[in-house]
């Protein structure tokens, strides 16, 4: 590539509008690709990192998101044009479960380390600025690497602790579902506000007390001042003795072990062995029918019936509302080397909004990408019945997202049903297979149909019209 | 040094009751790294010493108990 085509490509991109934070450079979008304008006042950081072998080697130990720099002469403003790996899909760190958070900040933590090796460090310590790609979180952010000269501490430390100490603590000593908060808060969980949550008996840990407690305290303290706080710089190995201690304290924060609705739904389903078998086969048949290169499980649990078609699928996102399933599903996923399911913590009924400035810096969930399938199993009678979600919705819903869908039919007869009525007046007359079908049927075709072989149960494969 | 540093730490844990918002978290951040690399560095000494005075007993006993 010349010269020219970097000036056009910088020149006609559209930049990538939360792409806005940092003077290094930006993201800009050209062809549907999306790329990187590193500017000139990064040139001495990219090349120094480069020649350090920085980059080379972080993306050999899979934590940073491989690139490649495009040819082309050096302009006055334009130091370098990078095209990174492109994502299948973007996730958000509020939609993480504890596990995928943990993991993305050790991440990290190596990176920062790594980079002090070489008298460098990490500038941001956003998780925004990493993505789970092939099943692990990698950094995506390939201008966050700066010299350490330049700076007296670790510039990133407060961030660290806001994006990923703050809602890991919360969600290991107070409730899973407060990785949440992170929605709330764009730069993450403020750390007065994290300390004022968690238990009292969590200033006895000293990695909790220091990075959280005694620094929410010095914020305050120092919040207020209208001088420079000035003092010494601290060097690599001080700046490492800290680093470790908050990877130490990381690595050892456990999820908390609470009762969720659905942590042990296998367990509890209703129907047998085989019936839980034909199930699987029968939605292997659709998926082979079907071929959609990237599927949404909606409701998919712990992610069995993802990993059922995991083979068949090349990239499959698996929400759930629950997040002590999806942190199974993340370990299973991890531990048997399925690389190609992406879990998240979602709630369908209200999916991530767009958030941020002017409600453009993080997109919306189906503002992101559409899947080409759908799979909802074990979904509809939530949303129907748990919800008073009329069935059309849900239709719907479902043809604006994907064109394939492939949907569990549950009748009222069925024991999971029956439990959602047992407390409730049953307002639902048109909660029937034909009422089902009909509302399916305005917005798609029915291409397969299957009952479910010993359970009141039945899959459908239909085609947006 | 690292005891001044660990009683300002102190000092502030004591006297910071008030209840105003903050307007730069990055220089309380600034600020507690200054503490935190005195307090590991302490701490990484101590443990240090420790394992010395550890080696200096399991040493004695062992020589000790081949002597016997």
């Amino acid at each position: 590539m010349t010269t020219d085509t970097n000036s056009r490509l910088a020149a006609h991109g559209r930049r990538e509008f939360s792409s806005f934070r940092d003077p290094s450079g930006y993201l800009f979008w050209e062809h549907g690709q999306i790329y990187r304008r590193v500017l000139a006042p990064y040139a001495k950081q990219y090349d120094a990192a480069t020649s350090a072998g920085l980059f080379a080697r972080a993306i050999s130990d899979g934590r940073l998101l491989p690139f490649e720099e495009l040819p082309g002469r050096r302009e006055a403003e334009t130091t370098a044009i990078l095209r990174p790996a492109q994502l299948t899909f973007v996730s958000y760190p509020y939609e993480w479960s504890f596990d995928q958070l943990k993991d993305a900040a050790l991440v990290t933590l190596d990176l920062h380390l790594q980079a002090l090796e070489h008298e460098m460090l990490l500038k941001d310590a956003s998780a925004y600025n990493i993505q789970f790609v092939g099943g692990r979180p990698q950094l995506i952010d390939h201008l966050s690497f700066d010299f350490l000269s330049e700076y007296g501490a670790w510039p990133a430390y407060g961030q660290f602790c806001r994006h990923f100490l703050a809602p890991l603590a919360l969600m290991a000593y107070v409730d899973l579902s407060l990785g949440k908060l992170s929605q709330l808060y764009l730069d993450g969980v403020p750390l007065e506000l994290a300390a004022s949550l968690l238990p009292r008996r969590t200033k006895l840990r000293p990695g909790i007390y220091l990075h959280l407690h005694l620094h929410a305290k010095m914020q305050k303290a120092h919040g207020g001042t209208r001088k420079k706080v000035s003092g010494r710089k601290l060097s690599a190995p001080q700046l490492k003795a800290i680093a470790s201690s908050l990877r130490s304290l990381v690595a050892s924060l456990k999820p908390r072990n609470q009762e969720t609705e659905w942590g042990s739904y296998y367990e509890e389903t209703n129907y047998t062995g085989t019936a839980f078998g034909a199930k699987r086969n029968i939605v292997r048949e659709m998926m082979s029918a079907a071929q959609p290169k990237t599927m949404w499980d909606v409701g998919g649990n712990n992610g069995e019936f993802s990993r059922a078609v995991a083979d068949l699928v090349p990239n499959i996102v698996c929400m759930d509302i629950d997040p002590a399933a999806v942190i199974a599903n993340y370990n299973i996923c991890k531990r048997t080397g399925v690389a190609n399911i992406l879990p998240l913590v979602v709630d369908l009924t209200n999916p991530s909004p767009a958030i941020g400035f002017a409600n453009e810096e993080r997109a919306a969930l189906q503002g992101r990408s559409r899947p080409d399938a759908i799979l909802a199993l074990a979904l509809v009678h939530h949303l129907a019945i748990s919800n008073n979600l009329p069935l059309e919705y849900i239709a719907a819903h479902f043809a604006d997202l994907a064109e394939t869908l492939v949907i569990e039919f549950v009748e009222k007869s069925d024991s999971q049903v029956q439990r959602l009525l047992l407390n409730r007046k049953d307002i639902f007359p048109h909660y029937t297979e034909a009422g089902f079908e009909a509302a399916f049927g305005t917005r798609y075709e029915i291409e397969q149909k299957q009952p479910i072989p010993g359970a009141a149960r039945t899959l459908y494969l239909m085609r947006r019209k | 040094m690292k005891f001044r540093i660990i009683a300002a730490g102190l000092a502030v844990i004591a006297t910071t009751n008030s209840a105003y918002a903050y307007l730069d978290p990055g220089a309380g951040s600034f600020a507690l790294q200054m503490i935190a690399a005195g307090l590991l560095a302490g701490g990484a000494s101590l443990k240090l010493y420790w394992f010395r005075i550890k080696d200096f007993f399991v040493t004695r006993r062992r020589k000790a108990s081949h002597d016997n």
